[in-house]
């Protein structure tokens, strides 16, 4: 792997209609959305329906993007015999799927700070908008996390729309289903039960995960109540901390890691 | 240095693969694996660009490197030509100038800017064959290679595969055009339903089985077996 191999795979992206659509489509919501709640809401400190909104369209689109354009690029590969070929050469599949990763971190990475500077320049036409600095953290860990995820669904996808189909699953699973199944077990199970099930999906859906990451790292863990005290303090604290590093971490390598040994296994089958 | 596949078996569901298959690839020879759509030509291919695994048999080969013209490939369509030649060249470590003079050589450096999604199919096979060229490995495989070229860049081809002979490269190639195997190969395998029914010699093979062309060989023996 080398640094002219990732510059190659971000000009491929930046290249691709899907990247393009994707930022003009994001910065136009993006914008509307917090340009909507600046105008229409007063300012006031601390989570307000603003953060929450803020958080919402982060947490809500960019795992969408991420999951739908970074799994079909790697089916993508799969399906037109580039990968093929370049198992041919001398690449290993751990060297492919890092070089994917780094280069989709990088090209998202662009687009988000693109969005970001078109809704700070519409927003400064209308008295300044004012974007948190937990936005570019929360956004740190959405592109580090879902641009490993994403390129382990691509890896499973045998093509470009079987990726398509797939990214858009796991995307309504983790932002939809996942809290629906949790709202529904809890109409039939004890609050105790119920309290232990949240902070399981809590560390099983990274979409949550980052979502308790912003509660912590900006110390608004009361907006969760008193039954997540416990936990919340110990998140609080440098072992949390460290903790929260460790599982973050830990999605990132545990997708790319089972990627690359689906690409090996795969391609002793074809 | 030899290329050698001993009892080589790989079933498919259905029934479908290659069976039993055994032929030694010699440097400085031309091998040409003919048969028709279906009778595992790719099956072997994969297995020898190590694409596939053998359920059995064994491959004797010094180096599991090689260089390989896959058939049906798209290129990343976003990349101009130059950039997958110095994607591809950099992974083998391929001088640039070395680059440049293959896509002079296969005729697309007047389109080297170009997309490669702007390319006709001739121009993207010529830039799989420029791309095969690279490297260092003395094991070439092309699969089906003259699909998709016009008649001068099938006769440019054969010039290279040629000079590549010359060069003591042990060159295996697939195709169903009989007549081509039988222009350029000096070794031909003939594989019909997985199995292989003849290989060795052109010349022999024809002596043997009183023929004059490969086609009419290729009948007589397609013939036989279904009498069987």
């Amino acid at each position: 792997m080398s640094m002219q191999m990732i510059l190659l795979e971000c000009k491929q992206l930046l290249r691709s209609r899907w990247i393009q659509i994707v930022t003009i489509l994001f910065a136009i919501v993006f914008t509307a959305i917090l340009m909507i709640q600046h105008l229409a809401l007063p300012e006031t400190e601390g989570f307000t329906r603003q953060t929450a909104s803020l958080l919402n369209i982060l947490l809500f689109l960019l795992p969408l993007f991420m999951l739908t354009i970074g799994s079909m690029n790697i089916a993508s590969d799969q399906e037109s015999g580039w990968l093929g070929l370049l198992r041919t050469y001398p690449l290993t599949m751990g060297q492919y799927v890092l070089t994917k990763y780094i280069a989709l971190c990088i090209v998202f990475a662009g687009v988000v700070l693109f969005v970001f500077a078109v809704a700070f320049l519409v927003g400064s036409f209308f008295g300044g908008l004012k974007l948190p600095l937990f936005a570019i953290g929360i956004t740190a860990l959405i592109l580090l996390i879902f641009n490993a995820v994403s390129i382990l669904v691509g890896t499973m996808a045998k093509s470009r729309l079987h990726a398509l189909a797939m990214g858009l699953g796991v995307w309504s699973v983790i932002s939809l289903l996942f809290s629906y199944m949790v709202m529904a077990i809890g109409t039939v199970t004890s609050e105790n039960f119920l309290q232990k099930l949240v902070i399981a999906t809590i560390h099983f859906n990274p979409l949550e995960w980052i979502r308790y990451g912003y509660f912590v790292f900006s110390e608004q863990t009361a907006v969760l109540g008193p039954a997540f005290y416990g936990m919340s303090k110990f998140y609080s604290s440098p072992p949390g901390y460290l903790f929260f590093i460790i599982i973050s971490s830990l999605w990132v390598i545990i997708s790319l890691v089972v990627a690359t040994i689906i690409l090996k296994i795969r391609g002793k089958r074809v | 240095m030899t290329v050698q596949l001993h009892h080589v078996t790989k079933v498919f569901k259905g029934e479908r693969g290659i069976f039993d298959v055994n032929f030694t690839l010699k440097p400085g020879h031309i091998t040409a694996l003919v048969g028709s759509n279906g009778a595992g030509k790719s099956t072997i291919i994969n297995i020898l660009t190590n694409l596939l695994h053998p359920d059995n048999g064994e491959i004797i080969r010094e180096s599991q490197e090689v260089r390989f013209m896959p058939d049906d490939i798209e290129f990343p369509d976003t990349l101009t030509a130059k950039e997958i030649m110095h994607f591809l060249g950099n992974l083998k470590k391929v001088p640039v100038k070395r680059q440049i003079e293959l896509l002079d050589k296969v005729g697309l450096w007047e389109a080297r800017n170009l997309k490669v999604g702007q390319f006709s199919k001739g121009m993207r096979q010529r830039l799989n064959l420029a791309q095969s060229i690279m490297g260092e490995s003395q094991f070439y495989i092309l699969d089906e290679p003259t699909n998709g070229l016009d008649p001068f860049w099938i006769a440019q081809l054969k010039a290279m595969l040629k000079e590549e002979r010359d060069n003591r490269q042990i060159i295996l190639f697939s195709t169903h055009l009989l007549s081509l195997a039988e222009e350029i190969a000096d070794q031909v395998i003939l594989i019909h339903h997985g199995r292989i029914l003849a290989s060795g010699d052109i010349k022999y093979l024809l002596q043997e089985g009183k023929c004059h062309t490969l086609e009419q060989l290729w009948l007589q023996i397609t013939k036989q077996e279904v009498e069987r």
